[in-house]
């Protein structure tokens, strides 16, 4: 009995499954102090090789496609820096000045409102015990910040070096690595490694375009949207909403949160801006849900909602934020290689 | 891959061909690349994928989900359905070409009958080219059609025959 279950093909594509794993999990640490440029560069390569493959079609060669595109996407970023950059700068020192002042108003108008509570309710509030906490956490945080910052800083400046030297040799040399690399697959399993690579890959290519291109017409749309009913600092909230919806279900209405917050300790607090900041935000889903998705992101990935939900709530514990963003690729390529695990091993057990 | 006569002044002046030159070669030769130019087929070439072979071992079997078609580069391939041998490939001649339109398991055993050289074109691989090369895409397609056609039209003539050998 137990023999039957180590030759069975799930049981096999498991065990293989679960190889993988270990394997990916060993190299990550390996890779661990250049993960982030290094997964910014497969990101860029991602988007950026079907341009170098269209220019090489064109008759190109491999050098002039890469330089070419590269040349393109610097321009691109030198432009978006020179014309995007100041404005988010402007409106995130505009927040830090204006800090101070809406946690006073928010702190008047929780009093008032603990105030209300006490009169109509007699529920007691204590709210300087409220707020105390709350800035005690946000002082915390804040200096967590700082400390990390220098780390972070050279981080970033490291990223900001090696992430276009990375994709340049990524956008040069990866098919001939990958290709190699390939090769160390046994005879017997070369078919069905290729098979799932290619999977994989077309999957992770498509989520990873359809999802920046999503975020990128959100945060658009957001900007508008909170410009047109008044909201300060339209630009970074509209930014930072393109950026949650990157989170499904969770994501939209985080949204909603800083943009009101902001709002409540503002000079003007209007209807129109309380009703508008939320009504923006659906209205951004709906776009997403109703157009953007069956569009650019169905078929990318085929996953269970609540499988989702479940995914994204349990690497958000585990790993934050950035493991909420991972969760729906990891996921999804999950499934993919296993799937094609089991498909393809019953395969080899077929009658003959 | 498999080792060209050459003489001695061959060896000293002429640079070794790259292994895709010659798989380019062997391509170029079959109804598949029937006038598809050769700069395009050594494109292919390139991200082609060489493989290695023992004596008696399968290059793949019933059922194995396909990725694409192979070429003997040296050795001889045994394709074989049930225990009956259907044909013996050499050196020049590919087979599984099946797996290069459908996504669909082998129908057929392979086995190398002596030490092998085998270089896969995969599926993947021929769709990006179509989708680079849309003009010459479309001419392998048609190639493609022709080769399967003609081994459709070689089938039913098999199974005619087959069929009146039983009536008779």
């Amino acid at each position: 009995m137990w023999a039957s279950v180590i030759v069975h093909p799930v049981s096999r594509a498991l065990t293989l499954y679960l190889l993988l794993l270990v394997v990916v999990v060993v190299v990550s640490l390996v890779f661990k102090p250049v993960l982030l440029p290094l997964a910014a560069s497969f990101i860029l390569y991602a988007v950026l090789y079907p341009m170098v493959a269209k220019l090489q079609g064109n008759g190109f060669s491999d050098s002039w496609s890469i330089t070419l595109v590269l040349l393109l996407l610097t321009i691109f970023i030198i432009g978006s820096v020179v014309l995007l950059f100041p404005l988010l700068l402007e409106q995130i020192q505009e927040l830090q000045t204006r800090l101070p002042l809406m946690w006073q108003k928010l702190s008047a108008f929780v009093d008032a409102f603990g105030k209300a509570l006490r009169a109509s309710m007699g529920v007691e509030f204590d709210t300087e015990k409220v707020i105390k906490r709350t800035l005690e956490n946000i002082q915390s945080t804040g200096a967590s910040i700082v400390v990390s910052s220098a780390g972070t800083m050279m981080q970033v400046a490291m990223a900001l070096f090696l992430v276009p030297l990375i994709t340049f040799f990524l956008l040069r040399d990866y098919r001939n690595m990958r290709n190699r690399f390939m090769g160390w697959l046994p005879n017997a399993g070369f078919e069905l490694g290729w098979l799932i690579y290619h999977a994989v890959a077309r999957q992770l290519q498509q989520y990873l375009r359809g999802v920046m291109l999503q975020s990128s017409i959100i945060a658009v749309f957001a900007s508008i949207g909170f410009y047109l009913i008044g909201v300060d600092m339209a630009f970074l909230f509209g930014v930072l909403t393109g950026l949650f919806n990157l989170i499904p279900y969770i994501g939209p209405p985080l949204a909603i949160i800083p943009p009101l917050l902001v709002s409540l300790g503002g000079d003007e607090v209007t209807t129109l801006m309380m009703v508008g900041i939320p009504v923006v935000v659906l209205a951004a889903q709906l776009l997403d849900n109703l157009v953007i998705v069956p569009t650019l992101i169905a078929n990318t990935v085929n996953l269970h909602p609540l499988v989702v939900l479940l995914g994204i709530i349990i690497f958000g514990a585990l790993f934050g934020f950035i493991g909420m963003l991972i969760a729906i690729p990891f996921m999804a390529v999950s499934n993919i290689i296993f799937a094609s695990l089991v498909f393809g091993l019953q395969g080899s057990d077929a009658p003959q | 891959m498999s080792e060209q006569p050459s003489s001695l002044w061959g060896s000293l002046f002429r640079a070794k061909e790259p292994w895709y030159e010659e798989v380019m070669s062997l391509w170029a030769r079959t109804p598949f690349f029937a006038n598809i130019p050769e700069r395009e087929i050594i494109k292919l070439a390139k991200v082609m994928h060489p493989r290695k072979f023992n004596a008696e071992e399968f290059i793949f079997r019933y059922g194995d989900q396909g990725a694409g078609a192979a070429m003997i580069i040296s050795g001889a391939v045994e394709i074989s359905y049930q225990g009956t041998v259907l044909a013996t490939l050499q050196r020049g001649d590919f087979f599984g070409e099946i797996a290069l339109v459908l996504d669909e398991r082998r129908t057929a055993d392979a086995v190398a009958k002596e030490p092998c050289e085998v270089v896969f074109f995969l599926r993947p691989d021929l769709d990006e080219w179509i989708a680079r090369a849309p003009q010459h895409g479309a001419r392998l397609s048609t190639n493609l059609a022709h080769v399967l056609a003609k081994r459709l039209l070689h089938a039913n003539k098999m199974l005619a025959d087959e069929r009146k050998r039983h009536v008779g």
